[in-house]
């Protein structure tokens, strides 16, 4: 067996294998035979366990190699004439690293799933869900182009939407997903806007090619920052990032597994993910580089003043989340991206384990009390001890308020735009009813124009910390 | 073959209009669309994709130069299946109050008469087609609130039928006059009267005509009022069918673009404006809405907006893309409006705001719901995402605002689309579904699901074969225009009747 076969194989096996149990799931349920708890976890873990292997395979591989990067071909999904839609990965640092990261964290967060969602109605969705996930997101972090990772993208933001919808018999979560869902589908447009552009102008998408290309090379820094600033919009949709991050904390209405993986482990550091792979690209664009350094500030100190001020574990997490990947994408503005990895991977761990741990923080916490006889770390306040009284009240009112971001987007973004879509849908209303005297007849009951959409209530916390 | 293939559905029809027994109608008639399903597929798969040329051709004459002239390229060959594919679907998973015998006589004759139109290689039986796709559908057109409603959305209907199917006759007919004048034996064969072109005097008026026919019938913005109104009060099986199997775009490329080359070039740019203008108007007004099929009345709007949109770009990833996206579309627009009549029959309503926590009672349905709504939307690994895909990349290199609108308005569709399913099927139960419990997909339904997922995602994980059938068609497409729009340019004093591929032969091909 050749080296390549190797790579090949073990690639499709650590993408396709968590797919394939989410088949077998899926064709089971149909015929109304639906597995058990034990025999859906088994299957699953399994799966995940086979992905795992697959990666380690391939880093050993890797290694083997010296370390030299390896666009690996699978083939072509389909062409038509003069465009192809190519099947390409590659094998280099990051992706090994990546591999390593997903699969392993997957692992570990369905063997924790198996006894925390025991007996929970959705145990079934939630390991089909999480087979799509780890598939969508090996996809994601093994693609060679912008037009593979793309899919991976999409597949990973539709399992995250379901899955902070986990508790659909309640409206809070469905609101969640549908801001979730809003926030995702905006942004995703900068990473297709980005890959097209990338193609019209030097006619590929491969990661391979960014820094080999001429065409790539000499796109210039007005084309380069505007491909740069496309992919930051979609890093910023899926990392939370400044001013996108307000979905992150309603995220947290999903089940604590799926919030440790999606927004403390894996999903939400997609958007770094991202932007190392554009790094090369971004070299050469100083705008995208200065709007990725601003957006990575604001992010970091925004989500670092109101993870101070919440209220419950898991909403203070995904702010702790936040300010780390905002640090993240400075650092990958500076060029630093072997530190940027480095960051990526031991925050998702770290985030990952506790936000595992949060719903029982409250007992950790109250044994820590018992052992130290009191709090163990004392109130230290560098910042605000030089504030003056008035001025700390101010900031603290405007990070308990998470700085009017929900309410700017509510107003501002969201009804704006529905009360565009009810003025035209008043106007269709009406020129229909107008056709309709004009024939001398009486217009169908048609529905009457919908009122403005009241902004959902928001929900800043979740209402039951799972 | 393709004889049988078209009077199979007609003879069915007239099979259930000569009963007057209600018993056996759904049996009747799949025993008349399955065997049309089985030879449209045995068509589309014996099709040689890589030439352009017709194939399977029947030849039979009729009045005045008239012939029953049937044959196929890869175009029509991947439509046949999709309208049988639709139409077998709609008859086994619909709700059986929706299927009475009129309803079901007159999806058949739709059916026939759409599988008219892809098949006929003669204008004047295309035209006959045409007019009788949407006949039937107005004997059944439901009883709504008041008579005055009714009264209402029969004219509606009639306009649409009339506004829709007049403007084409006078195309046909000068077609054929041209062909008179020049003593040809058949004036309204297809490939001679492309071959002969039209006298430049008329190129723009009935050019006009013909897009006017066309936008009304793909339901382009302004031209789309019918369409939510059709889904919102019209008949259900015939509706669907006609919303969901795309003939008008066939008729687009197979009408327009080779009789009206420079017509087509030079309105090139109006066409795409209003190709946009439709995709993002429909995508706004599906966020806007409250009712279910009304929202995806606008949804299928916007889509209509894509496809006319890759088919008037007219490069090889574009028109690609728009076959594609029509049937993908298509079929995926299908199934949800099936599962939305199931959702209907079970609660009485498809009004977001009355309904809401159907996934706790209907499991199966909320996740055909899903994989329906993603399919239409352009995720990963349903077909709708290999068109969009290609679409995207087509319209990207004729102008790169032309595909930024492109992508907004998918991402206003999906948004529209899954925040109506989010809140009908997740969340609190709501006025209606709290008192009404509903019952999950019965077995018929599900088969019917199965069929359509099947093909949206098999088609998106392996759609190279769907994109080799209409390969030939697309490439001697392109050359025929490029070939006739270049002839315009070198030659200002342009001769409609030079053929600009002197071999008959060769139009075989366009």
């Amino acid at each position: 067996m050749t080296l390549e076969t190797i790579l090949e194989t073990a690639m499709g096996a650590a993408v396709a294998t968590p797919a394939l149990a989410f088949l077998a799931l899926g064709v089971l349920w149909l015929l109304d035979r639906a597995p058990g708890e034990r025999a859906t976890a088994r299957i699953v873990t399994s799966a995940l366990a086979v992905s795992l292997a697959s990666s380690v395979v391939v880093a050993v591989e890797f290694a083997r190699r010296g370390g030299v990067a390896l666009p690996v071909d699978l083939g072509e999904w389909f062409h038509v004439s003069g465009y192809r839609f190519e099947l390409t990965t590659l094998l280099d640092g990051l992706t090994v690293t990546m591999m390593l990261l997903v699969s392993f964290i997957t692992l570990l967060t369905g063997h924790f799933s198996v006894r925390y969602l025991h007996r929970e109605r959705g145990f079934f969705r939630f390991f089909a869900l999480l087979s799509v996930f780890t598939s969508a997101m090996m996809l994601l972090v093994t693609a060679g182009s912008f037009d593979l990772l793309f899919a991976g993208w999409e597949l990973v933001g539709l399992t995250s939407i379901l899955l902070v919808g986990f508790f659909h018999e309640r409206a809070g979560p469905t609101r969640a997903a549908v801001r979730v869902m809003v926030t995702y589908r905006l942004c995703d447009v900068g990473l297709l806007l980005g890959a097209a552009m990338l193609h019209h102008h030097t006619h590929t998408s491969l990661f391979a090619e960014l820094r080999t290309s001429p065409a790539v090379l000499h796109l210039g820094p007005f084309y380069s920052s505007l491909v740069g600033m496309s992919f930051l919009l979609a890093a910023a949709g899926k990392s939370a990032l400044f001013p996108m991050g307000g979905w992150l904390p309603r995220a947290m209405e999903g089940p604590t597994a799926s919030s440790a993986l999606f927004y403390a482990s894996l999903s939400v550091h997609a958007g770094v993910y991202l932007l190392l792979r554009a790094e090369p690209l971004i070299e050469h664009a100083p705008l995208a580089r200065l709007a990725m350094v601003g957006v990575g500030v604001v992010t970091a100190v925004h989500a670092t003043m109101v993870a101070r001020t919440q209220t419950d574990a898991k909403s203070r997490l995904a702010y702790a989340a936040m300010t780390q990947v905002g640090v993240m994408v400075i650092e990958v503005a500076f060029g630093f991206t072997r530190l940027a990895t480095l960051h990526l991977a031991t925050h998702a761990l770290l985030r990952g384990y506790q936000m595992i741990l949060a719903p029982s923080s409250l007992h950790t916490a109250l044994a820590r009390q018992t052992m130290y006889g009191t709090d163990p770390l004392p109130g230290y306040d560098p910042v605000g001890d030089r504030l003056s009284p008035a001025t700390e009240r101010v900031w603290y009112r405007l990070a308990v308020d998470r700085f009017h971001l929900d309410v700017v987007f509510d107003q501002w973004v969201a009804r704006m735009f529905l009360r565009v879509g009810h003025l035209l849908d008043g106007f269709e209303l009406v020129s229909v009813r107008a056709v309709a005297r004009s024939l001398g007849g009486s217009a169908v009951d048609t529905t009457p124009p919908s009122p403005p959409t009241p902004p959902e209530p928001p929900t800043h916390a979740p209402q039951e910390a799972r | 073959m393709l004889t049988l293939l078209v009077l199979l559905p007609a003879l069915g029809s007239l099979a259930l209009l000569a009963r007057s027994d209600e018993r056996f109608t759904r049996r009747i008639a799949t025993a008349f669309v399955l065997p049309s399903f089985a030879l449209s597929m045995w068509v589309a798969q014996r099709i040689h994709g890589d030439t352009g040329a017709v194939q399977f051709e029947e030849v039979y004459p009729l009045v005045f130069g008239v012939r029953w002239r049937l044959g196929v390229d890869g175009l029509s060959a991947l439509f046949l299946p999709t309208a049988n594919t639709v139409a077998l679907a709609l008859l086994l998973g619909s709700p059986r109050a929706s299927l009475d015998r009129r309803n079901v006589a007159a999806l058949l004759g739709t059916l026939a008469a759409s599988l008219g139109i892809l098949c006929s290689l003669d204008l004047a039986l295309l035209g006959v087609f045409w007019v009788l796709r949407l006949i039937p559908g107005r004997w059944v057109i439901p009883h709504t609130e008041t008579a005055a409603a009714r009264g209402w959305f029969a004219r509606t209907w009639s306009i649409f039928l009339w506004g829709g199917s007049m403007p084409l006759l006078p195309v046909i007919a000068a077609a054929g006059w041209v062909g008179m004048q020049a003593h040809a034996a058949h004036p309204f064969d297809y490939h001679e009267a492309v071959a002969r072109g039209l006298p430049d005097a008329w190129q723009l008026p009935l050019f006009l005509l013909a897009m006017l026919a066309i936008f009304m019938r793909l339901a382009i913005a302004p031209f789309h009022a019918w369409l939510p109104l059709l889904l919102e009060h019209g008949p259900y099986a015939t509706g669907t069918f006609i919303v969901t199997v795309q003939v008008p775009l066939y008729l687009f490329a197979r009408v327009a673009v080779p009789l009206f080359p420079h017509a087509q070039a030079a309105g090139q740019p109006v066409i795409i404006a209003f190709a946009v203008w439709s995709a993002f108007y429909g995508a706004m007004l599906a966020v806007a809405q409250r009712g279910l099929r009304r929202s995806l009345g606008f949804i299928a709007v916007s889509h209509s907006g894509f496809a006319l949109m890759g088919m008037a770009s007219l490069n090889a990833e574009a028109v690609h893309g728009a076959i594609l996206q029509s049937v993908a579309s298509g079929v995926a627009l299908a199934g949800l409006l099936v599962l939305m009549r199931g959702l209907l029959a079970r609660t009485g309503t498809t009004r977001v705001d009355e309904l809401g926590g159907v996934a706790a009672q209907a499991p199966r349905m909320t996740v055909a719901f899903v994989i329906f709504a993603v399919s239409a939307l352009g995720f990963p690994g349903s077909m709708t995402f290999v068109s969009e895909d290609l679409l995207f990349h087509g319209v990207l290199a004729l102008h790169p605002l032309v595909a930024t609108a492109l992508l907004v308005t998918t991402a206003i569709n999906a948004i529209a689309l899954l925040r109506g399913v989010l809140r009908t099927f997740f969340g609190r139960p709501g006025r209606v579904t709290r008192d009404i419990p509903v019952d999950d997909l019965g077995r018929r339904e599900r088969f019917a699901i199965l069929l359509l997922a099947a093909l949206v995602i098999v088609g998106g994980l392996r759609p190279q074969p769907l994109l080799d059938v209409p390969a030939g068609y697309v490439r001697t497409l392109l050359e025929g225009h490029g070939a006739a729009t270049e002839g315009t340019h070198d030659d200002a004093h342009h001769e409609p009747h030079d053929a600009h591929d002197p071999d008959p032969a060769d139009h075989a091909a366009r």
